[in-house]
């Protein structure tokens, strides 16, 4: 295309605004540089290069231009956010675009708005990751009005009961789809947060029906009680297949057989008690000899092992009961002749009575389980380090171990005041120390970057296999020990550090590879990319490196980092690769990788 | 398809130091480590052939024995043993004596009797036997109590020091695990295919500058532990990504064919990278390869037959491509494995979680066609059972396992009390499998 040069007043004088060959504007000055958000607001451009067919933009978002000469634009809109701080306003003649100018939303709000980097930094923990409209969300309604919002909107989004004889992999979609986009993020995110504290591998559950309700599962355990997760979990026949609690039968003793153990084994391990007992702040208890103390032993794991037999799938509706054929759209159901009726003992001493049913049994041993006080600790440094930090200090652990048995109003097991306590104490609201954040786990790293462009999705399965590439292939976690142990260190230092288990030399390039493949266009026609305000800004580096601030880092970004962007950026030769260098190196620095 | 001419594939100064130290080591030894995840059924890969102890086996394993008949003979120790029915390409190299069989080894503090663990709880045992995430770490760091570095990384410790090669002594192609890690050297560990590196990043101006910046910002601390922990694995990415796609491209094409499977494509990754061991200026090298889909708690029968047909043939590949790259007396293969699982069945047609196991070592350096260590009298509440379904105590630690291969690989008498701190609790420090 045939190009004027770009700063010719005399063209943009001598030319009609009717001919087809536009300049490239040029701005001078905006007044005022600073609107409010939410309101409506008049700006006077001062420039070069306009006509009549002159458009503007600021932030990437269509402006209505009420008057238009050569040298001036007068402009009106409004901005739907309170947070989008420093903008570029940009002037556009067909393709041509003005070097841009900024121009800062501050916040409507009649209260004094919470600082950005405080919702930026909460919602990077309660959700799937921030965007534009989330965090200017939250500073409007403040955190009390946020938890309720997010409580009482019924699920916005839930997994369908069946499939259509679709293979378990469509529930991946599912899932990215809801992390991507869904409204309802804190139920998502801690459903997600379950899925690895609860563990069901869709490798090993290879039926769609049975997977999903497991997945359903967690979506209503998300923000219900500890104990109705237990027994919704045990009960499910997903869970029932994977953990071989379906069907497990009483055993004729002294046959060198026995109940299946790996229920009752990992139930007591990995969900709920853990190994040996703790404090409540989540501390070794000592013996007299500085031993720490199992919390139960091979007896124990025996005893709960029998305690579970006799459960078997429910009757499909309309079969008759017994039919053998599996039916996963409803818990397991009790088959007495299959259960063990004598008496087992149980950790803490606790005797189950003989004679006892498969449904007297098994509330009596989740009861148990449920009252142990290794519960709190243990599922509150559990799903601290999924939501928050890898590496929270005994008193956190306390904070909310306490809420866990207690939430106020006499309840234990409360996860909504679980998850309060967790999102609002004052370490996950503290960027300073040296041992917080944890690492954007793959899937954390895939959404949060898709939901901070504004990518739209048109086809989701590329992400399963991104995920896969990245070494966490969503809901197909190698084993009943997850993604990653919550116990894995980086390696010679005794800093925890789940989600490092999974970053290889390999995978820490794929990571990279993701982010530039998505912004580069490498995805196709299944992604719709949305980096206009990101190029508008790039005719001024350092509005660019603003807004890159702002949105990767919440406004934090450290002066070295950002010259070492800034500095690459203004090697490029155009405003798109000018905003995609700035978006890659932001993206891909340990400061994003890391939440902190 | 996007061409992939890398900036990074001509940017490293490792490239230079690696080739200055061209050289073929004569005295180059490898051990490669083979990861059973789940706790591998030991008991049917094993078996006791003659008539009276397979009577033994068959009545103590009811729905789960193997069939008579269809077990792959061998002899050791003067007995007949049956290995399973898969495993033909294992039964034909320890009949050339290149595979030897390990019998019953496992985690232990020192020997333990089964009335020492039945009357007090307090016996000296692992930690948290019988937990899988335990029990891994404790085989991989040769410790009970499970911390620290693993016994693998320690023994390159000693025999590698800290001495600078191109790449790491240690390579998992398995992901991060605590076996390669140790106080001098940490491994690099991969997963999938070999040859990776930044994509999006060629050699233009523009790109150089970018690739600057990377640089500039991985150089950057703020004092958070885990961003330096990321800063560390970014920065390792990008050089090894150089160092292995050079070897990887450098290496010249088996003729040895590797079966298509998970394990297989590791093990063929190793023999490529053997096949340019003299350009890596290191003489001792230890690799970490893994399978997974051994926590058989039900269908124990289907799926050992699956893993087996797996495991067998790609073992057997990987000898074969040593002999084509003639270091089949430079490499032993060995597996480990977190537990062995209960001699009894559980209900629904599998095993449980259990302790000693039987384990397989491979290569032209040891003494094969044999079994070390002593095979457990498979009697149920019998007194190698730890309870009362057959969890047998293992009569070979893990420490005499390791030790035996680590003295082979290098490590000195004086220092094996240091990779091993509890090797002193047992008689003999070597199980006498290698040559």
């Amino acid at each position: 295309m045939f190009r004027l040069s770009s700063s010719s007043s005399l063209a943009a004088l001598l030319l009609a605004p009717s001919l087809i060959f536009a300049a490239e504007p040029v701005l001078v000055s905006v007044e005022p540089a600073r609107v409010t958000g939410r309101r409506p607001f008049t700006l006077t451009v001062t420039g070069q290069g306009f006509d009549a067919t002159t458009k503007v933009r600021l932030s990437g978002l269509p402006m209505t231009v009420i008057e238009a000469s050569p040298g001036k634009l007068t402009v009106t809109g409004t901005i739907d956010a309170d947070t989008a701080g420093l903008c570029a306003l940009t002037a556009i003649n067909g393709e041509d675009v003005s070097n841009p100018k900024a121009v800062e939303i501050t916040a409507y709000s009649e209260a004094p708005a919470m600082p950005e980097a405080e919702a930026f930094r909460f919602l990077q923990h309660a959700t799937f990751g921030p965007t534009r409209a989330t965090v200017d969300r939250l500073r409007a309604i403040g955190y009390a009005n946020w938890f309720t919002e997010q409580f009482d909107s019924a699920a916005a989004s839930d997994y369908p009961l069946y499939l259509d004889e679709k293979p378990v992999e469509w529930s991946q979609d599912y899932f990215f789809q809801n992390a991507a986009s869904a409204s309802d993020q804190l139920r998502q995110r801690m459903a997600f947060a379950l899925h690895k504290l609860f563990v069901v591998s869709a490798g090993d559950v290879s039926n769609a029906e049975a997977y999903l309700s497991y997945l359903r599962v967690l979506h209503k355990a998300a923000f219900g009680n500890f104990y109705g997760l237990m027994r919704d979990i045990t009960l499910n026949p997903g869970m029932g297949e994977f953990l071989n609690m379906v069907n497990n039968s009483k055993v004729a003793p002294d046959s060198g057989g026995a109940p299946n153990e790996n229920y009752a084994r990992e139930l007591l391990q990995l969900f709920t008690i853990g190994l040996a007992e703790l404090n409540l702040d989540g501390s070794l208890k000592r013996d007299a000899a500085g031993n720490s103390i199992p919390t139960y032993g091979q007896r124990e794991v025996v005893s709960l092992a029998r305690a579970f037999t006799g459960w078997t799938y429910s009757p499909r509706p309309g079969q008759y009961r017994g039919s053998i054929q599996p039916y996963y759209s409803g818990p397991m159901v009790a088959f007495d002749p299959n259960h063990d009726t004598d008496a087992k003992t149980l950790f803490g001493g606790t005797v189950l009575p003989a004679g006892q049913n498969a449904v007297q049994d098994l509330d009596a041993a989740l009861r148990n389980i449920f009252e142990h006080p290794n519960a709190a600790p243990f599922f509150a440094r559990g799903l601290i380090q999924q939501m928050v930090t890898s590496n929270p200090s005994p008193e956190y652990i306390e904070r909310v171990a306490r809420i866990f048995n207690d939430n106020g109003s006499g309840v234990r097991g409360d996860l909504k005041a679980v998850l309060r306590a967790i999102l609002l104490d004052s370490e996950a609201q503290d960027p300073q120390l040296s041992t917080g954040g944890h690492l954007r786990e793959p899937v954390l790293y895939i959404t949060s970057l898709l939901r901070l462009i504004g990518a739209k999705i048109a086809d989701h399965p590329f992400l399963s296999y991104q995920s896969a590439d990245l070494g966490q292939r969503v809901l197909f976690p190698p084993s009943v020990f997850s993604y990653f142990s919550p116990f894995y260190r980086v390696p010679g230092t005794d800093i925890v550090a789940p989600e490092f288990q999974i970053v290889t030399a390999q995978s820490a390039m794929n990571r990279m590879n993701y982010l530039a493949r998505l912004i580069n266009g490498g995805y196709g026609k299944d992604v719709e990319l949305d980096l206009v305000r990101f190029v508008d800004a790039a005719g001024d580096p350092t509005l660019l490196l603003d807004v890159v601030n702002r949105e990767f880092f919440g406004g934090r970004i450290q002066a070295d980092i950002r010259r070492a962007i800034f500095e690459a950026v203004q090697a490029q030769t155009d405003r798109k690769n000018k905003a995609l260098t700035a978006i890659y190196l932001a993206g891909s620095s340990p400061f994003y990788q890391v939440i902190n | 398809m996007m061409t992939r001419r890398r900036f990074l594939q001509t940017a490293s100064s490792l490239v230079a130091a690696a080739q200055a130290n061209a050289q073929s080591p004569s005295d180059y030894r490898a051990l490669v480590c083979v990861f059973l995840f789940g706790g591998v059924d030991g008991n049917n890969m094993v078996v006791p052939a003659d008539s009276g102890a397979y009577a033994t086996y068959a009545k103590g394993r009811p729905g789960i024995a193997l069939p008579a008949d269809k077990l792959l003979r061998i002899q050791a120790q003067g007995k007949a043993y049956g290995l399973h029915p898969r495993m033909t390409d294992l039964q034909k190299l320890y009949g050339e004596k290149r595979m030897a069989v390990v019998a019953n080894a496992g985690m232990l503090v020192r020997p333990v009797t089964r009335a020492e663990i039945l009357d007090d709880r307090n016996a000296a045992v692992p930690r948290n036997l019988y937990s899988h995430s335990d029990q891994v770490i404790q085989w991989q760091t040769s410790n009970p109590l499970g911390t620290g570095t693993g016994w693998s990384g320690r023994a390159i410790d000693a025999v590698v020091g800290s001495q600078q090669a191109s790449i790491s002594a240690g390579v998992s192609f398995a992901g991060n695990s605590a076996q390669l890690v140790g106080r001098l050297n940490q491994p690099t560990a991969l997963t999938g295919s070999g040859a990776f590196g930044l994509d999006y990043i060629y050699d233009s101006p523009q790109d150089r500058a970018r690739y600057g910046g990377i640089e500039k910002i991985l150089g950057v601390d703020n004092g958070i532990a885990l961003v330096s922990a990321m800063r560390g694995l970014l920065a390792n990415g990008l050089s090894s990504a150089t160092e292995i796609r050079r070897l990887f491209n450098t290496s010249p094409a088996l003729k040895t064919q590797f079966p298509d499977s998970g394990l297989g494509g590791q093990l063929r990754q190793v023999a490529q990278l053997l096949a340019v061991r003299g350009t890596l200026g290191l003489k001792r090298q230890i690799f970490f390869v893994s399978q997974g889909g051994y926590d058989n708690h039900s269908d124990l029968i289907e799926s050992l037959d699956n893993r087996f047909a797996e495991l067998s043939p790609a073992l057997n590949a990987f000898y074969r491509a040593t002999e084509e790259l003639g270091v089949a007396n430079s490499v032993t293969t060995f597996t480990e494995s977190e537990f062995g699982r209960t001699f009894g069945p559980s209900s629904t047609a599998g095993s449980d979680h259990a302790w000693g196991n039987h384990h397989l070592v491979l290569g032209g350096a040891i003494k094969g066609g044999e079994m070390y260590g002593r095979f457990p009298d498979l009697t149920i509440r019998g007194p190698e059972d730890a309870g009362d379904r057959g969890l047998w105590i293992p009569s070979t630690s893990t420490d005499q396992y390791a030790a035996t291969l680590a003295s082979w690989f290098g490590v000195s008498a004086g220092d094996l009390s240091e990779v091993f701190p509890n090797l002193r609790n047992f008689a003999a420090p070597s199980l006498g499998f290698m040559a």
